[in-house]
């Protein structure tokens, strides 16, 4: 079973997300801001891929993915995805250029959502 | 009549053969002669062979001389016998218009030169001269048509057939008998067949080609137009894309209509992008997660952007991929326009938004009443752009989103977020058009609400039964006048009790909308009555209280449950008498998770405020802009509410207090002077 971690302040996307995972045989881990996720990130070694919120409360989306590359964690194949609302192109942008894989956008469909990860935690 | 039958079936048969028969004739007669149509191309390739084969005759001249020569035939002769040979075919070359003509005319002068040749080659070898005529009927072959053949060979038979009866030397060495022209026929008829079949496929494949090629070209064409034609009459917008973002040519003309033209060079984002930046802007990206491969391609197109809006018109955008070996190769781009649609499933809005105001309006005409009124006072001072600073129009914008969110009218609401989105976004205040836009639509509302209302409103006391029996009692009882006073002025004051519930029905629908279950909110009003007039943009802010509580302090029941706490959260409403510091209180209660301190702290570091002590914290709690949810929903988060709540509270003379127990709850109460709480009109006895 593939591990992924969901970092998002919401609760309820945490619980969205992870549920859809977890029905596709995913081992799904909750990290509630940036902060957290680094840390479950350098805890999890057999970690497949991130999903991650933009807006965040402490650390944000953007500046995680940017933490998670200079600890070269993206380098060694870990896949980051955002997962943003309507949201700001530039965010994205910026966000690909730190070495997100990609977005989702939320509202999200799960089967599209499961797609994704089975392409990037395989 | 059996007779007649059978009489009548042979004379079918026989009827039926003979048509077989002339079937079989005309179509021979058919593979013979070509079609009338001459190509340009067959014109001018019979013009190069038959020039060819003219000069070919004319080298007889000579040649023959030569064999006549050494053959002891008559050099002189053959040179005069060939050269009048050569008269007919030479006039015919330049008289005759048909190619065609001159080809058959050509097979005949061929046989000739054979007969010449057998003539003149006359001793030893004249048998093998007759090879000759096998040659130049396969020659014969090169003019594509097979009657120049059978004129050939219907020369040559006759050559055979009168030298051999009145001049035989001139066709055998020897004295041949009738079996052997018959032979030197077989071989003409066979080398014939074969012949006349190369030279029909020679035409219908190669001299005919051009014409398969022009009669396909034309069929393309043909396919080309029916296919143009629909696309320029098409009412959706078909275009094609690259993986580079270039467009095919071909596309549907109502595309040109609605987005302009586009040139060669241009990028389907470029082109959609000066029509509607974002919608370009959110392409190209997009698309750029297309061609990277690093989603699942079905992920990547879904979040193309599916609605554009062109000025007032709206189109839906579809995108099919052209896969090649389960590679994306092309994109077919599908544009409708569904302004109808979106008008049609907008009015419906709109109407189930007048069935919810009404249900609302007979739950609680009064409150629904007072609401108007301030709707009405904030979109007058929103339009009217009295507004000075960038913090109040904000904070209007927001009351009135929460005030029709709460009485249902989610278009207004719905247009307040968009607006309350770019503000935040920009920084800037509304433009023009979101203020027409949110104008407009109220505007509109308030005609049906006028309808549903009615024309009188305000100027009527509604009297409840109680109060009725009361006062008739009280009079009767010969109470005094004070107390009559104070009793008939009541009539005009609202009972909190009659408030309290208006916002714990309120409370109770917006939880259930927030996710937060099934709320239980206990109202504790005492006996007690405000002026409704003075306490109108209290109660208007005082909703900020209730959404905070509800969306911020309240968990969900999951949350609550993993806590140990009841499922569903509590909210406590109350309304008293502090009578030791002759105050009116109004204490609002929930046994959620508290504030939480720390995320205020930041956002209060964040915006430059004081945070050092838990005063300061307070102080930034009613500060506008500070919100500690990080995700604004329609309902709160915006983080002005609990601002315009003190502000309300101050203007008549009240303070705020708060208290908060993580993990326990929040307690806010509200304490106002008795004395604004109505004024009763003083009696002199």
């Amino acid at each position: 079973m593939s591990k992924i971690l969901v970092v998002d302040d919401s609760a309820t996307v945490r619980q969205q997300v992870g549920q859809a995972l977890r029905q596709a045989n995913f081992d799904v881990i909750e990290a509630c801001d940036g902060q957290d996720g680094v840390t479950k990130i350098e805890q999890t070694p057999d970690l497949k891929m991130v999903i991650c919120d933009i807006n965040m409360p402490r650390m944000n989306g953007l500046e995680m993915v940017e933490a998670v590359k200079q600890s070269g964690r993206i380098d060694a194949g870990l896949s980051i995805v955002m997962l943003t609302t309507e949201g700001h192109p530039d965010l994205i942008k910026r966000a690909k250029q730190a070495g997100a894989k990609g977005w989702i956008v939320k509202p999200f469909k799960p089967e599209l959502l499961i797609a994704a990860a089975q392409k990037l935690a395989a | 009549m059996e007779h007649t039958i059978t009489e009548q079936a042979e004379q079918a048969e026989n009827a039926q053969h003979a048509s077989q028969r002339k079937n079989v004739f005309a179509r021979l007669l058919a593979y013979l002669m070509l079609s009338k149509n001459v190509s340009d191309f067959e014109e001018n390739y019979l013009r190069k062979m038959n020039k060819i084969a003219l000069i070919f005759f004319y080298w007889h001249v000579p040649v023959f001389a030569l064999i006549a020569y050494f053959n002891s035939t008559g050099a002189l002769l053959a040179i005069v016998l060939t050269s009048a040979t050569l008269v007919g075919p030479s006039i015919a070359y330049r008289t005759f218009e048909s190619q065609r003509a001159l080809a058959a005319t050509f097979g005949f002068t061929a046989m000739c030169m054979g007969g010449l040749l057998v003539h003149f080659g006359q001793g030893p070898v004249q048998i093998e001269m007759h090879f000759y005529f096998f040659s130049l009927l396969a020659m014969l072959a090169l003019f594509g048509n097979p009657m120049a053949i059978v004129v050939a060979a219907v020369t040559v038979a006759l050559h055979h057939l009168v030298f051999w009866i009145f001049l035989p030397a001139s066709v055998f060495n020897y004295d041949a008998p009738i079996w052997v022209v018959l032979v030197h026929a077989a071989f003409v008829v066979l080398e014939t067949c074969a012949v006349c079949y190369i030279a029909r496929n020679f035409f219908d494949n190669v001299i005919g080609l051009e014409k398969i090629v022009r009669a396909r070209t034309k069929e393309v064409q043909q396919r080309n137009n029916d296919m143009r034609l629909v696309l320029n009459n098409v009412g959706q917008g078909f275009l094609t894309m690259d993986m580079q973002g270039h467009l095919a040519e071909e596309h549907s003309a109502i595309v040109d209509d609605w987005l302009g033209a586009y040139g060669a060079n241009d990028t389907f984002w470029d082109f959609v992008g000066r029509s509607n930046t974002e919608a370009g802007v959110w392409f190209e990206l997009g698309w750029e997660s297309v061609c990277d491969g690093m989603l699942p391609l079905e992920l990547s197109l879904d979040q193309l952007p599916k609605k554009m809006t062109i000025e007032s018109k709206h189109y839906r955008f579809d995108y099919t991929p052209i896969l090649k070996d389960d590679e994306i190769e092309k994109l077919l781009i599908v544009i409708s326009d569904i302004t109808s649609i979106v008008a049609r499933e907008q009015a419906e809005t709109e109407q189930r938004e007048t069935l919810v105001v009404f249900e609302k309006i007979l739950a609680d005409k009064a409150g629904f009443l007072e609401f108007y009124a301030e709707a009405n006072r904030i979109v007058a001072a929103i339009t009217s752009e009295s507004w000075t600073d960038l913090g109040m129009i904000k904070r209007l914008i927001h009351t009135l989103k929460g005030n029709c969110g709460i009485f249902g009218l989610t278009t207004v609401a719905t247009l307040c977020h968009a607006i309350e989105d770019h503000m935040n976004d920009e920084e800037r205040p509304p433009s023009k058009d979101e203020i027409a836009t949110l104008s407009g639509r109220w505007e509109r509302l308030c005609r049906t609400l006028n309808q549903l209302l009615g024309e009188e409103t305000k100027n009527v006391v509604e009297l409840r039964d109680e109060d009725y029996d009361a006062i008739l009692k009280a009079v009767l009882e010969e109470t005094p006048k004070q107390e009559l006073t104070r009793m008939i002025t009541d009539w005009k004051l609202e009972p909190t009790e009659v408030r309290l519930q208006r916002i714990a029905e309120q409370a109770r629908a917006l939880a259930l909308r927030m996710n937060k279950g099934d709320i239980q909110v206990n109202v504790e009003p005492e006996a007690l009555r405000l002026d409704p007039e003075r306490f109108t943009d209290f109660w208007a802010a005082f909703i900020h209280v209730i959404r905070n509580a509800v969306d911020h302090g309240l968990e969900s029941p999951d949350e609550r449950t993993e806590r140990d706490k009841p499922e569903n959260g509590r909210l406590d409403l109350r309304t008293y008498i502090d009578t030791e510091r002759d105050e009116f209180v109004l204490e609002v209660q929930d046994d959620g998770g508290g504030i939480d301190w720390q995320a205020v702290q930041a956002t209060a570091q964040e915006r430059g405020l004081p945070y050092e002590t838990q005063e300061d914290l307070k102080e930034a709690l009613f500060a506008d802009g500070i919100s500690t949810k990080q995700e604004v929903t329609d309902m709160s988060g915006r983080g002005v509410g609990l601002g315009a709540v003190r502000k309300a509270c101050q203007a008549l003379g009240g303070r705020v207090m708060v208290e908060t127990k993580e993990g326990e709850g929040t307690e806010m109460q509200f304490r106002f002077p008795a004395e604004v709480m109505a004024d009763y009109p003083e009696i002199t006895i």
